[in-house]
């Protein structure tokens, strides 16, 4: 028992002995020398677990923090939502300022229109827009872009107004057909282009046009032109297509395709004078 | 032959444990199983398996060399003393692996700082703490370790066990 503890004693100190021998030994460029293979064979192993610590340690961290990121997560939604809200608003400012330009650029500088943004579209052929009564609007006043028809007034009241598109089941225009080659922006006398002249008529469908001259050479692609006398000036409606072709009636039938899908349009401006 | 295979295997896991726990809890696992196997398995192992993991971890961690050895052959012979005052398996037994562990969890920084930098580190009360912390945190793995010993004991011999 004796000479297992001196033989204990002696392990320990040559041990701290050893240890105090390579504390000098790194002071020197031995060092180095010695820690060159343990480099060699534990840095890769080290890497590896260091890196799959730093992993867990991550989602340690992301766990612990977890109600940090969902407040931080629902303050991103506030701000994008923000964002989203400020694109919007660039966007309909950009698309305002395109019909504008559009729309300055076709009609007569004579008149005098009102901007207006369109709110909603009914299922009926209607569309409700943001200006009123306080605008100066008055029922009849009719509603364009550019050179194209899009409704009559039909119902103010002070903030907002219901326009009522062609496409309106109680809505019916005198029209004219002209070719579809005729330049409108060139050509300042239409009665001399006019192959036949019809009859508008609103249907949930779309838009039909009758009593077209049955000996009228009328055909599919024809530009349809608004002449009515309670729009005033010549306004386009839209393009002519599925002309009817039945050689026993009196007169020729057809729809037309309007310019703009009228769901689609943000912007109109509505002629006051 | 095999006890030195064993040794070897023992030092690379030994290495791989210790730098996945530093980095993920700033905790050694090497002091524990230092602890746990001293006085259990023959000494002229212990201080092998002592010596290579020091190296090793002083090599990798940047620490001067030899550090970690001296730091643990000085903290083992106080342990002895202190086993020699209070008995091992007692209760107090483990206020005396509380101090080994909070010894070593101090001197390592302090030690590096010494050495390296020629600086005595600001011992912060935060370190202090967390210190305090790992070293009850190493008592309790502890405390698994002997249960899980005692388990091994053969009822007939009360001192050695089965791995010797």
């Amino acid at each position: 028992m004796k000479k297992l503890s001196t033989k204990i004693n002696y392990n320990q100190v040559i041990f701290l002995f050893l240890g105090i021998l390579l504390l000098l030994l790194e002071f020197t460029s031995f060092g180095s020398v010695i820690k060159y293979p343990f480099s060699y064979a534990f840095e890769p192993i080290y890497v590896v677990a260091n890196d799959a610590g730093e992993s867990v340690s991550n989602w340690g961290e992301a766990l612990v923090d977890a109600s940090s990121y969902i407040d931080e997560y629902n303050s991103m939604k506030e701000e994008i939502a923000r964002l989203k809200g400020d694109n919007t608003e660039r966007i309909l400012d950009y698309e305002e300022y395109q019909a504008l330009k559009q729309h300055i650029s076709v009609i007569s500088q004579e008149e005098k229109y009102i901007e207006s943004k369109i709110i909603n579209v009914t299922d009926t052929g209607e569309i409700l827009i943001n200006k009123g009564s306080k605008d100066g609007l008055k029922e009849g006043n009719i509603v364009s872009f550019g050179k194209v028809f899009i409704g009559i007034l039909s119902e103010i009241n002070s903030n907002s107004s219901l326009v009522r598109l062609p496409t309106n089941s109680s809505s019916t225009y005198e029209v004219v057909v002209v070719s579809g080659k005729v330049d409108l922006n060139k050509e300042f006398r239409i009665d001399s282009v006019i192959k036949s002249t019809g009859v508008a008529l609103g249907d949930l469908e779309g838009i039909r046009i009758e009593n077209m001259g049955i000996n009228s050479n009328v055909s599919d692609g024809d530009t349809v032109l608004i002449r009515d006398e309670r729009v005033g000036n010549i306004l386009i409606l839209g393009t002519l297509i599925g002309v009817s072709q039945n050689p026993a009636s009196t007169h020729k039938n057809g729809f037309v395709s309007p310019v703009f899908d009228y769901s689609n349009i943000l912007t109109v401006f509505i002629r006051i004078n | 032959m095999i006890k030195a295979l064993i040794l070897i295997i023992s030092v690379f896991l030994l290495v791989l444990i210790e730098s996945f726990f530093l980095r993920v809890f700033s905790f050694s696992i090497f002091v524990i199983v230092v602890v746990s196997i001293y006085k259990r398995v023959e000494d002229s192992w212990v201080f092998l398996l002592i010596a290579l993991m020091g190296i090793a971890l002083d090599t990798v961690l940047h620490m001067p060399l030899g550090l970690h050895m001296v730091i643990l052959g000085v903290l083992l012979l106080f342990l002895k003393i202190l086993w020699v005052v209070i008995p091992r398996g007692s209760n107090l037994g483990y206020f005396a692996l509380l101090m080994f562990f909070a010894s070593y969890y101090l001197l390592l920084p302090i030690g590096k700082s010494l050495i390296q930098d020629s600086v005595f580190p600001e011992i912060l009360p935060n370190l202090a703490v967390w210190t305090l912390v790992k070293g009850i945190v190493s008592i309790g793995v502890c405390i698994v370790v002997d249960r899980f010993f005692t388990s091994l004991r053969d009822s007939n011999e009360g001192s050695s066990i089965r791995l010797r």
